[in-house]
């Protein structure tokens, strides 16, 4: 793997959600076209999928890393489905079932709880379960900035 | 106690029957049926394999009919359900064919009254040719051999059996923070009569007393 390559691999790897390929230039000052070649052949070997708007064959897409396997499930998603069909839980039954590490789950059960998506059994305390009132269906709901707006 | 998912040989049997239904060769069926006693940890398995691979799964509920079922397959597919059926049907099959998913259903013995539930999900089986897996109680297999055109379909009926020694010993191991003897062991295996739902209320106790007495190992007279 070339220098070129590497450098720009490390700063894919880093990145969250989808990138262009004018944002990559513009961050590593590179020429567009090797950045290009670099992200077709990362494309290639399934490093990252390209997405392009209908109409707009010919010019480049959207990119964005292939994190999960298919049929493999982010921790999120994986909390949200045990959620989903526990309907009351335990944040036990989120490390168990989830396979997530205990901050994790408190992270996710926290920001539910501010969106309210789940309430719980009592305000603090140990032994805390949680119900489900919002379900919203198998798509796990938004709450990437419940945590920043709330604290 | 460990916030840990044990794989019990039954568990394992339940994973290794849903891969065997996942085969991807036509005109196979591809239904599973898992049966065992309350307690036994069907259910959480079942969620614990839809949390790790993106199934679906559908508890069902007494008052269900074949249109409520065919919403609730639309919608936990992912789509937004129509009030006809038809529509649901042709939607479920193109979701399944957009991204095949295996289909579980809880408490099926629900259904063995309604058979016309039953020969609506046999279609979406045949039509879609979609893995699903049915969990019952202990007498779940009885009950649907009454349907014979559903019963021949069933690739593997898995039955989920009460931990023998070997798997409550297991079990404390990989669950419990605390040291057991020999006669603890066999007095949980006894008395939890080898429900999971048993042992674990057991091992708060057992791990409640090593508390208060420094960690030692746990007796079978200290758990009476």
């Amino acid at each position: 793997m070339t220098p070129r390559k590497q450098t720009i691999k490390a700063l894919i790897l880093k990145r969250r959600g989808f990138f262009s390929l004018d944002q990559l230039v513009e961050q590593i000052h590179y020429p567009r076209r090797i950045v290009k070649e670099i992200l077709t052949a990362f494309v290639a070997e399934g490093l990252i999928r390209e997405t392009k708007r209908p109409g707009a064959e010919g010019r480049p897409g959207i990119y964005r890393i292939n994190r999960a396997e298919e049929g493999e499930q982010i921790a999120l998603n994986r909390m949200w489905t045990t959620i989903r069909y526990k309907g009351t839980f335990e944040l036990s039954d989120l490390i168990k079932l989830a396979s997530v590490k205990r901050e994790t789950a408190r992270s996710f059960t926290k920001a539910l709880r501010k969106g309210g998506f789940i309430t719980p059994s009592k305000p603090t305390g140990r032994g805390v379960y949680w119900t489900l009132i919002k379900d919203v269906g198998p798509g796990r709901p938004y709450i990437g900035d419940q945590i920043k707006k709330n604290g | 106690m460990r916030d840990h998912f044990v794989v019990t040989k039954s568990i394992k049997k339940f994973q290794d029957g849903i891969d065997h239904i996942n085969h991807k060769l036509k005109g196979v069926e591809r239904m599973l049926l898992a049966t065992g006693e309350p307690g036994l940890g069907k259910t959480e398995a079942a969620i614990h394999y839809c949390a790790m691979n993106g199934a679906v799964m559908i508890r069902t509920l007494e008052m269900m009919t074949g249109s409520w079922t065919l919403r609730t397959i639309v919608s936990e597919l992912g789509g937004s359900p129509y009030y006809r059926s038809d529509k649901n049907f042709e939607l479920i099959k193109q979701l399944l064919a957009s991204k095949p998913r295996t289909i579980i259903f809880d408490e099926v013995d629900r259904f063995t009254r309604k058979p016309e539930i039953l020969e609506t999900l046999r279609d979406v089986h045949d039509v879609c040719h979609c893995p699903m897996v049915f969990i019952g109680e202990e007498m779940a297999d009885k009950k649907l051999m009454n349907n014979r055109r559903l019963y021949r379909r069933f690739v593997e009926i898995v039955r989920f059996e009460k931990l023998d020694i070997a798997g409550v010993k297991n079990f404390l191991g990989e669950m419990s923070e605390v040291k057991y003897k020999d006669d603890a062991i066999d007095h949980i295996a006894k008395d939890s009569n080898g429900k999971i739902s048993e042992i674990i209320t057991m091992i708060h106790h057992a791990e409640n007393w090593a508390k208060r007495n420094d960690g030692k190992p746990v007796e079978a007279k200290d758990l009476k």
